[in-house]
């Protein structure tokens, strides 16, 4: 357990002393910061908008980190052979590539974590400076018409208050409006990030580092539609149906591509319905969800044990 | 009771369908088979220090590595203090320095000796202690708070001759440990490797470079091409004989130099001194008789026997001699 | 001490070195030739994009296709399509009005973004604003809304475009704008206003009793539950429903005219001179509002009352009914031509007085136009300026205009102080 740990900080570490985290991290702020043009954008659904921005912003630089810091970590240690000296230190290599992975798993959870803070922050400062915030003062002061005693207060404190309430809403607290079930959403984020960089130390235990980084991002899509191959194999079933006659050949199709669907990771199960959001109701989120998420990254996580353990490293 | 055990150990590399091979692209279909290392038997002794040599490309580096559990041999065992390869305890009480080893070079020397330290599962404290020591062992002492990235490639020998030392392990393979390193730097590393000797410990090294070896080994085994030419004690492979003697005079008169030319195997000349190649001791004597009575003095006397350089080149030589008739 | 200085070279590796030879020289101004020139072509793409308006395109690939083009960012693809639809729609780049406009694509478009997020509620409003009420592709619209009701029946939004379609654009009272009105007011999140609607469909079906009946029922419950807000604008509603009941009365009586005599009246008191106008039942408002406020001050429950409340008001009218219309109180109904001068309708006077001063501010501008362009005033305006200014205007006076050529005086026959 201490080993794990010490490589997975030693992993950690790797990837915060090197550039491309903080360039990840920057360009995510940035796009975050200037949110509130696709507000501006818009006409009604703002609060929709910045929030699904906002996400995707959070989903698609955590998997950015987990493909560009993930492939590369097992790979470099290969490569340079750094893991001559580990291997012949009194651990096992399940040990290594488990810290490895929690290695990454710290890193990416840290960017995401950062992200959604500072997200949460965006968004209560566009709260608290937004028209309709300015209608809500007008109202409180009893104004009907615009004048030189209401403003926006775009300062200092606005943005202190506004980092507060950002905190908060990570805890819990005052979790209405926009803000509501981000943090919720960002947490089956990160469980979708834990099974996609299962399969990134999965590929580049065996792989180069473009090659795992293809097969990493091709395993993602394929998981997103994971859905979409379900539905591929009731077609194949209501075409035979609808022709008539099953075909040996339609059989073996369909359940071929019955077990593409039981093989891919279900990423699908980490989104959470529109329907709740739109409703404002609270979310339905499966039981199995994260049973599922963590069952399957550990079963990701053996198969690449059980490659890693008989390689020859050259 | 052999600290290191080998039977029959062999590694058969599978050559890739397209490989890059001395900068040119290589399609190999059949005759994939690349054999590294052919049936490797050998034994050491527990306070020994052993040599593994022979010229680039010979199976060192793929012995070391199967010994280390880097690669897994195709045929053969090999046991370690008396247990199977890879028994975690048996790691615990070695260390190992690969060739031209690189290091996290994002971490300083000093976290670098930490993070192996907790690898080898020693508590803070011991880890802490160890580490300084270490340092100042290698003299990188001054260097700890630098990141490994600007080490030189002196330092980064040492750095990883540190990690290798850092469980106080009862047995050190080091692989090349010497290659690249100045004379001052080679002269480091055989003081370092000299006194582990007088700890107790079992030092397992290879190397190419045999003046290094010569000077430190108690027994070396002789690889070439993956097979093992000899292994011995240094005296025993090396004939005591003395092959030739070496006698450097000065202000010996132009007679008593011609008188001997016929007689010697070579003569040198320079101003005010001469230097005698002869094969007999008699010889050699009456040359400084000679000349000590016509007034001259010795410089030097030297019996000159075979170096294990000269013994290498004749293993290597015969070696491909018989390769060649193989062919 | 300095390095011994050749006037004419600078230190290797510098910037400056770059000119100590005239190859240097030729090389920096063919690189400055070369920006010049790139950045000239890059201005003549400008120029390209001022001659040719932009086209936005709205094909999209059917619905099923982008969904798995979106690999599961779903919500946020539709968000930016929505995004986009609101530029393109929302600026000058789309028109929809133009002839033979195709909303097939846009529908679409619109159906994408439903089938990526079926509950994006603000983009099912906008898609029916865009392909509803800007491009009066009305089946289309309904469509749509369908879809965006079936996954989303327990919120307003959907039932209420829909309702506002069929009342609002297509005035058509049946008995689906019934049902999508209903519909709107079950919602949970639906606005009281809402069932109100059901009142106006009633009365583009003529129903014009039950309009007001539903009206006093709102009225009752307003005093019963001392909502004072409700009573008001139930009182409010009286005088206009009646209003429109009377146009009605008028509409009818001048499409009976046409019928029989084949020809339209002058004006609306030219029916009622002809005998077009016969008495008939009507409520009169003054005393409905006078017995609902009487009712209210002595405590009276009008709850039981509601159906009786309109039929005790009922009196016989004739002649040339009031308008009641609230914003000019004493306005009248007079015939309006508003497309051209075969089919006057009823409409209130004041908008006829209106629509002329705006018909006649346009073509001024235009005659003005005309002359700037010509050194003349056009000849005639009856017909013109069909080619160059779009359709031609009509007197809402159904007069026709009085125009000088020779001075370009251009007045209303109807109302010559325009």
């Amino acid at each position: 357990m201490k080993t794990i740990a010490a490589i997975a900080w030693n992993t950690f570490r790797e990837a915060v002393r090197s550039r491309i985290l903080y360039l990840i991290l920057i360009f995510a702020l940035l796009l975050m910061a200037s949110s509130g043009i696709v507000r501006d954008l818009s006409i009604a659904a703002h609060d929709r908008v910045v929030r699904d921005f906002g996400l995707l912003c959070i989903n698609l630089f955590g998997l950015a980190v987990a493909i560009l810091v993930g492939i590369g970590s097992v790979y470099n240690e290969l490569d340079k052979k750094s893991i001559y000296t580990i291997v012949s230190k009194p651990i096992a290599r399940w040990q290594f590539l488990l810290g490895k992975y929690f290695g990454l798993l710290l890193t990416i959870y840290v960017i995401i974590f950062i992200m959604t803070v500072f997200f949460l922050m965006v968004l209560n400062y566009q709260d608290m400076t937004s028209e309709d915030a300015l209608i809500q003062m007008m109202k409180e002061r009893g104004l009907t018409e615009l004048t030189t005693g209401v403003h926006l207060r775009h300062d200092a404190a606005s943005a202190v208050k506004a980092a507060g309430k950002g905190f908060l809403n990570l805890v819990g607290v005052d979790l209405i409006g926009s803000t509501r079930h981000i943090t919720t959403i960002v947490l089956l984020t990160a469980l979708e990030l834990a099974v996609v960089t299962a399969f990134a130390i999965l590929y580049s235990s065996f792989s180069t580092p473009t090659l795992s980084a293809i097969f990493t991002l091709l395993t993602f899509v394929a998981g997103r539609l994971n859905e979409s191959i379900w539905e591929y194999s009731q077609q194949i079933l209501t075409g035979q149906a609808g022709a008539g006659v099953a075909t040996v050949g339609g059989i073996v199709k369909h359940w071929l591509v019955v077990l593409a669907y039981m093989v891919t990771p279900n990423l699908g199960a980490f989104r959470v319905n529109t329907l709740d959001l739109a409703d404002g109701a609270p979310l339905s989120i499966p039981w199995f969800t994260v049973p599922y998420g963590v069952l399957y990254a550990a079963m990701v996580l053996s198969l690449s044990i059980m490659i890693f353990r008989s390689r020859n490293f050259k | 009771m052999p600290v290191i055990e080998t039977f029959g150990l062999t590694k058969t590399y599978v050559r890739d369908f397209i490989d890059v091979e001395h900068g040119r692209v290589r399609f190999s279909f059949w005759n994939r088979k690349v054999s590294a290392l052919r049936n490797l038997t050998l034994s050491v002794e527990a306070g020994e220090i052993f040599g593994l040599l022979g010229p680039n490309g010979a199976g060192k580096s793929t012995a070391l590595k199967i010994l280390m559990g880097i690669i897994f041999p195709t045929a053969g065992d090999a046991r370690l203090m008396g247990r199977p390869l890879g028994d975690r305890s048996v790691k615990a009480r070695i260390g190992f320095l690969p060739e031209n080893p690189y290091f996290y070079d994002y971490l300083t020397g000093r976290e670098f000796l930490n993070y192996y330290g907790a690898l080898y599962g020693m508590p803070r404290a011991a880890r802490k202690k160890k580490t300084e020591e270490l340092l100042e062992l290698v003299g990188l002492a001054d260097a700890a708070r630098l990141p490994l990235k600007g080490y030189s490639k002196g330092m980064n020998q040492r750095i990883g001759l540190a990690q290798a030392l850092l469980a106080d392990p009862d047995l050190v393979f080091l692989d090349e440990p010497q290659s690249g390193l100045d004379p001052l730097g080679r002269k480091e590393i055989r003081d370092i490797i000299l006194r582990l000797r007088e700890q107790g410990k079992t030092v397992f090294f290879s190397s190419h470079i045999l003046s290094d070896a010569e000077m430190i080994c108690d027994r070396v085994a002789i690889l070439v091409k993956g097979e093992l030419k000899n292994i011995g004690k240094l005296s025993e492979l090396l004939s005591r004989r003395v092959k030739e003697y070496e006698v450097a005079v000065a202000g010996a008169s132009k007679e008593t130099v011609e008188s001997f030319r016929d007689k010697a195997l070579r003569v040198l000349e320079n101003p005010g001194e001469t230097m005698f190649l002869v094969e007999k001791e008699e010889l050699a004597l009456e040359i400084v008789r000679k000349v000590m009575d016509g007034g001259g003095r010795l410089i030097a006397f030297t019996p000159r026997r075979e170096t294990l350089e000269e013994y290498f080149i004749t293993q290597v030589a015969g070696a491909a001699a018989s390769v060649g008739a193989q062919l | 001490m300095s390095a011994p200085k050749s006037a004419a070279h600078s230190r290797p590796g510098t910037f400056w070195s770059l000119f100590d030879r005239p190859g240097g020289w030729v090389f920096v101004a063919g690189a400055l030739a070369a920006a010049a020139g790139a950045f000239y072509l890059q201005w003549l793409h400008v120029e390209r994009y001022k001659e040719t308006p932009w086209i936005d395109s709205f094909v999209l690939p059917q619905p099923k296709f982008v969904r798995r083009l979106a690999v599961g960012y779903d919500a946020m693809v539709a968000d930016f399509l929505y995004l986009r639809a609101i530029q393109a729609f929302g600026g000058i780049y789309y028109r929809p009005t133009e002839e033979g406009q195709k909303y097939d694509p846009v529908f679409n478009y619109f159906d994408v973004i439903l089938a990526l997020d079926p509950h994006f509620i603000e983009a099912i409003s906008f898609g029916s604003l865009v392909i509803g009420d800007e491009g009066k592709a009305w089946d289309l619209a309904l469509k749509l809304l369908d879809t965006g009701q079936w996954n989303n029946w327990r919120r307003y939004v959907p039932w209420y475009e829909a309702a506002f379609l069929k009342i609002w654009d297509l005035k058509q009272p049946d008995r689906d704008a019934r049902f999508f009105v209903r519909q709107a007011t079950k919602a949970h999140d639906a606005p009281e206003w809402i069932s109100h609607w059901e009142s106006e469909i009633d009365q583009q079906a003529g129903q014009f009793t039950l309009a007001l009946q539903r009206w006093i029922q709102t009225y009752a419950e307003g005093v019963a539950e001392n909502k004072d807000y409700l009573a008001g604008m139930a009182l409010n509603k009286i005088h206009p429903i009646v209003g429109e009941w009377h146009k009605k009365i008028l509409q009818d009586a001048l499409d009976k005219y046409r019928q029989e005599k084949g020809a339209w009246p002058q004006t609306l008191q030219q029916l009622a001179d002809e005998g077009y106008l016969p008495p008939v039942d009507v409520v009169d408002p003054d005393a409905l509002v006078e017995l609902m406020e009487t009712a209210r001050a002595e405590g009276v429950d009008l709850r039981p009352l509601v159906g009786q409340l309109a039929a005790a008001c009922m009196v016989k009218k004739s002649g040339v009914l009031p308008p009641y219309n609230p914003a000019v109180p004493d306005d009248r109904f007079a015939l309006i031509c508003m497309s051209d001068y075969d089919h006057p309708a009823v409409g209130l006077e004041s908008a006829r007085k209106s629509a002329a001063a705006a018909a006649l501010e346009a073509y001024r501008a235009q005659i003005n136009d005309y002359y700037q362009k010509n050194g003349r005033y056009p000849d005639s305006v009856e017909g013109w300026p069909a080619e160059a200014y779009g359709r031609p205007l009509c007197d809402p006076y159904c007069r026709g205009w009085e125009y000088n050529p020779q001075t370009g005086i251009l007045r209303s026959k109807g109302d010559p102080d325009l």
